[in-house]
């Protein structure tokens, strides 16, 4: 099985409608019929049906062959690399940021002062 | 729970940080901006910053080293392309070696900073990465999955569902 190498802009081509989002939420509870996931977006199968198509371009999602049913089902891993990537990257920003958040309390609350009488004698080693 | 939010268009490939300090803009720009203040907080929980060299104008460089467990290191190189203090300002982000070569084939990440004033002598930072091409996120991801990155599935549900 491999990749077109513009997969990514395929994934992102697909991420970038809320309804295709929300289809993808909805899948990772389990299987679902088109009807099903018509239901609560308040649009036609038919409608519903285009947006499973790029979907399954993407490789998101595959669908069943049973006539009746064709049950749609998520195909997480070309999902998980970006998520995992962006997970990756937010708790980057997250966890400096905290740090940030500390420091700029302990720089309002202790600003750095000029040495005062208290603080330790100059080091003579470098002269200052 | 930190008070911070995020948000990834992936139509644009762009990501969003956005969180409220209680500091003066001055001050939060001050700290993002100059290394004697960004040794003490840059780089995730459990890291350290024991290289800080930084030159603050357009065309000027900030190269680091982040130091995390296991004396792992990370080395990157930013080139500052925007300077509106304290508003703002726009920088290249890449990964580059101690020497600060810009590693080769490696994706650069273009991060505008944004600096707003709010009531209470309070500051919201914004952050907006850009990623230009596709390609270079993909490179950025597959580099994560080399490292052996491994995350929780109930994530994309909390991913997809933020927007």
């Amino acid at each position: 099985m491999t990749q077109p190498p513009d997969r990514l802009s395929a994934i992102f081509a697909a991420l970038a409608d809320p309804t295709r989002r929300a289809i993808l939420a909805r899948l990772t509870q389990g299987e679902a019929t088109v009807k099903e996931l018509a239901e609560p977006f308040n649009i036609s199968a038919p409608a519903v049906t285009k947006h499973l198509k790029v979907l399954q371009r993407a490789g998101l999602i595959t669908q069943g062959r049973e006539a009746q049913w064709r049950p749609c089902r998520l195909e997480p891993a070309p999902l998980r690399e970006v998520n995992d990537w962006l997970e990756r990257y937010r708790r980057f920003w997250d966890e400096s940021l905290d740090k940030l958040d500390v420091y700029l309390k302990t720089l309002q609350t202790n600003p750095p002062q000029e040495p005062t009488t208290d603080t330790e004698p100059t080091d003579p080693t470098t002269g200052a | 729970m930190s008070a911070m939010q995020t948000r990834a268009d992936l139509a644009t490939r762009q990501f969003f940080v956005e969180r409220v300090f209680d500091a003066p803009r001055t001050l939060v720009f001050e700290a993002f901006t100059k290394s004697e203040h960004l040794v003490h907080w840059w780089g995730p929980k459990g890291w350290t910053l024991p290289v800080c060299e930084l030159d603050f104008r357009v065309g000027g460089k900030w190269h680091y080293c982040m130091k995390g467990p296991e004396d792992m290191e990370s080395w990157g190189l930013a080139v500052y392309e925007e300077i509106n203090a304290p508003e703002s300002f726009l920088y290249r982000d890449y990964f580059s070696n101690a020497e600060g070569m810009i590693s080769e084939g490696m994706p650069g990440m273009l991060i505008r900073m944004e600096f707003i004033e709010e009531p209470g002598n309070k500051t919201k930072v914004v952050s907006t990465t850009l990623f230009n091409k596709a390609e270079d996120l993909e490179q950025v991801i597959e580099m994560g999955m080399v490292e052996g990155l491994t995350e929780t599935w109930d994530r994309l549900v909390e991913y997809l569902t933020t927007r």
